[in-house]
């Protein structure tokens, strides 16, 4: 199950369109807060997260869950950020916004294939 | 969240001139909306760029709102050129949306998302927007927040969406439409005196840089075509000509000298015009203004260049009847013949100023014209001056003689003027003749109970010229000559200058 964490519910419907279409399954949170509740339920296979969302941000997301256990679960970060601050934040990949079908395409082969 | 489309990622809408209007087409996964008048066009627009889609492979989805059913839109469309009947029910799907609007707009979005996953759709058309939500605030409301759902998540897909919406496109009521969308194309419809005239305009393009300003476009069998305001074409090609190149290369251009092949009248102009300059010849009916005309294209041919000649009041055989009797007539039939002239017949009727440029500049890129004649251009002053913006007049001449002169032509501009005119040789409130290098007069004067005609070099810019008057004739074999200084009564020319300055004198003592 692929976790889709994204405040802006046209580009969250989107994403759930493209993971569904590759077969997978998906999920989504509107912001970190609803993500954490996710993850801890089901544990998901990816997370894909928005940088930018009110309440609890993409960066607290990804820092809370790598303090808590979830060192090993991969997270995808949409943003605009470079690759050395991806990295920095502790996300595995970048998928820039906007972004391609390709682009996600890819990154669901290479994480869930 | 409308994308930074690279080049790569632009859609070609098809749509002849179009995407110059638009700067560059349309970024994949825009919201597009046209909006426009009943009979503006706005579904053959869509459906136009709706086939070039699908012609390269796409898939294409067009749905019909409350506008028309979807067999009344195929056939609609059907006549145009564009149509590909295979095309219909595979890459192209044509569906009704009017069983899914009575549960809602989002039951609208989302079965439209479902139908974009079923057929794999890179480009939607929604074809009667307005008609989903006309007359009540609240449901515009939400026909806004559809807009920007559907938009988004399509946008999202990397789809591409063009909304047709039926209203005057500066109708401010049509804000869901005009807050949403990456690119608004509005399109006027309306009578001018007893003529249609059908205007686009670029009203917004997000991160883009489209042509300002009105646009004629032409609704033919082929389709629809855009023609591009002449000016705002011009600037913009201006400011895409790199500047050290062009300067380079015109100023070595305009050193050379380009003659009529008359030596009495290449003697007054000290050799002949500068290349890549502009010359009005002016003169009254009768005067000879085409058959000098034709000396100046034939002279270019014998040089190797190749020349076009546009024709706005003759035919191809007028012309010929005109040299029949002098030796350049069977020049002129071979220099058709061969192609090194270029005969752009014209008639001066219902002529529109930007479709005139757009051929102009067509048949000179593709001839590669060196000389170019103009016979005559009051005909195309007169159609500016009739046009819906008749204040165009001297910024339209301005750009056509920059756009002659960046492509190194040099052009004879045939112009008629008045008798009361033309003695008096006042051209100082002329557009043409003021934004011209050089100007010629021909004139025809009475003496001693015979009218005889006159030439003269009223202005040449960058070099001296003679300013004498001098009487030219025209006879078998050889067509216009110019006459010498001693070959004229005296008389004659004495008494055409003195009635000249007299003018002058008594215009400036007001």
């Amino acid at each position: 199950m692929v976790l889709i964490v994204e405040d802006e519910e046209p580009i969250a419907l989107a994403l759930v369109m493209i993971v569904e279409d590759a077969g997978y399954t998906a999920q989504t949170a509107i912001n970190g807060q609803a993500a954490l509740a996710v993850i801890h339920q089901h544990r998901p296979d990816l997370v894909v997260t928005d940088l930018m969302m009110p309440q609890l941000t993409g960066a607290e997301l990804i820092a809370t869950l790598r303090a808590n256990g979830y060192a090993d679960l991969p997270i995808v970060l949409m943003s605009a950020v470079g690759k050395a601050q991806m990295r920095d934040l502790g996300a595995d990949a970048l998928l820039p916004k906007p972004f391609s079908l390709d682009e996600v395409d890819a990154l669901l082969a290479h994480f869930l294939a | 969240m409308p994308k930074q489309a690279t080049p790569a990622e632009q859609l070609p809408t098809g749509v002849p001139r179009l995407d110059r209007v638009l700067g560059g087409g349309i970024p994949r996964g825009a919201l597009v909306v046209i909006i426009g008048v009943p009979g503006s066009g706005k579904t053959t627009l869509a459906a136009q760029i709706a086939f070039t889609v699908a012609k390269r492979g796409q898939n294409v989805l067009i749905l019909t709102a409350l506008s028309e059913p979807t067999n009344k839109l195929i056939a609609h469309i059907k006549p145009f050129g564009f149509y590909e009947p295979k095309l219909v029910g595979g890459a192209v799907q044509v569906l009704s949306l009017l069983q899914v609007l009575p549960e809602g707009l989002t039951a609208t979005a989302e079965q439209i998302l479902a139908m974009v996953r079923k057929f794999k759709t890179q480009l939607v058309v929604l074809d009667g927007f307005r008609g989903m939500y006309e007359g009540d605030r609240q449901v515009a409301l939400q026909a806004r927040a559809f807009l920007y759902r559907l938009g988004t998540t399509l946008d999202a897909l990397g789809v591409t969406t063009i909304v047709t919406s039926e209203a005057e496109p500066h109708d401010p009521t049509l804000y869901p439409e005009t807050t949403t969308a990456d690119i608004i194309i509005g399109l006027n419809y309306h009578l001018f005196g007893a003529r249609h005239r059908r205007e686009l305009e670029v009203i917004k393009v997000r991160g883009g840089v489209p042509l300002s300003g009105l646009h004629t476009f032409t609704i033919s069998s082929v389709g629809v075509s855009v023609f591009p305001q002449f000016e705002e074409l011009m600037i913009a090609d201006l400011a895409s000509t790199p500047d050290a190149v062009s300067v380079q290369a015109n100023l070595t251009s305009m050193r050379e000298r380009v003659g009529f092949d008359i030596p009495e009248l290449d003697g007054l102009l000290e050799g002949g015009v500068h290349r890549a300059t502009s010359t009005v010849l002016a003169g009254s009916l009768g005067t000879g203004k085409t058959l000098l005309a034709l000396h100046f294209a034939l002279a270019g041919v014998r040089r190797g260049e190749p020349v076009v000649y546009v024709s706005l009041r003759e035919m191809r055989d007028q012309l010929e009847m005109a040299v029949e009797a002098f030796s350049i007539g069977p020049e002129f039939k071979q220099a058709l013949a061969d192609g090194t002239l270029t005969l752009l017949e014209l008639p001066a009727i219902n002529i529109n100023p930007d479709i005139f440029a757009e051929h102009l500049l067509a048949t000179l890129e593709e001839t590669q014209a060196q000389r170019l004649v103009i016979d005559s251009l009051a005909e195309i002053e007169r159609a500016v001056s009739r046009g819906i913006d008749p204040s165009r007049l001297e910024d339209y001449l301005a750009a056509l003689l920059i756009t002659l002169h960046q492509r190194q032509i040099t052009a004879l501009l045939v112009k008629e003027t008045t008798k009361v005119i033309a003695p008096s040789l006042d051209f100082s409130t002329d557009p043409l003749a003021v934004l011209a290098e050089n100007v010629l007069l021909l004139q025809q004067v009475p003496y001693h109970g015979l009218l005889h005609r006159v030439i003269s070099v009223l202005k040449q810019r960058y070099s001296a010229h003679d300013a004498a008057l001098r009487e030219f004739l025209i006879a078998p074999p050889g067509g216009i000559r110019v006459l010498g200084p001693f070959e004229t009564e005296t008389g004659l020319l004495e008494g055409t200058a003195s009635e000249q300055e007299q003018q002058r004198q008594a215009r400036m003592n007001g």
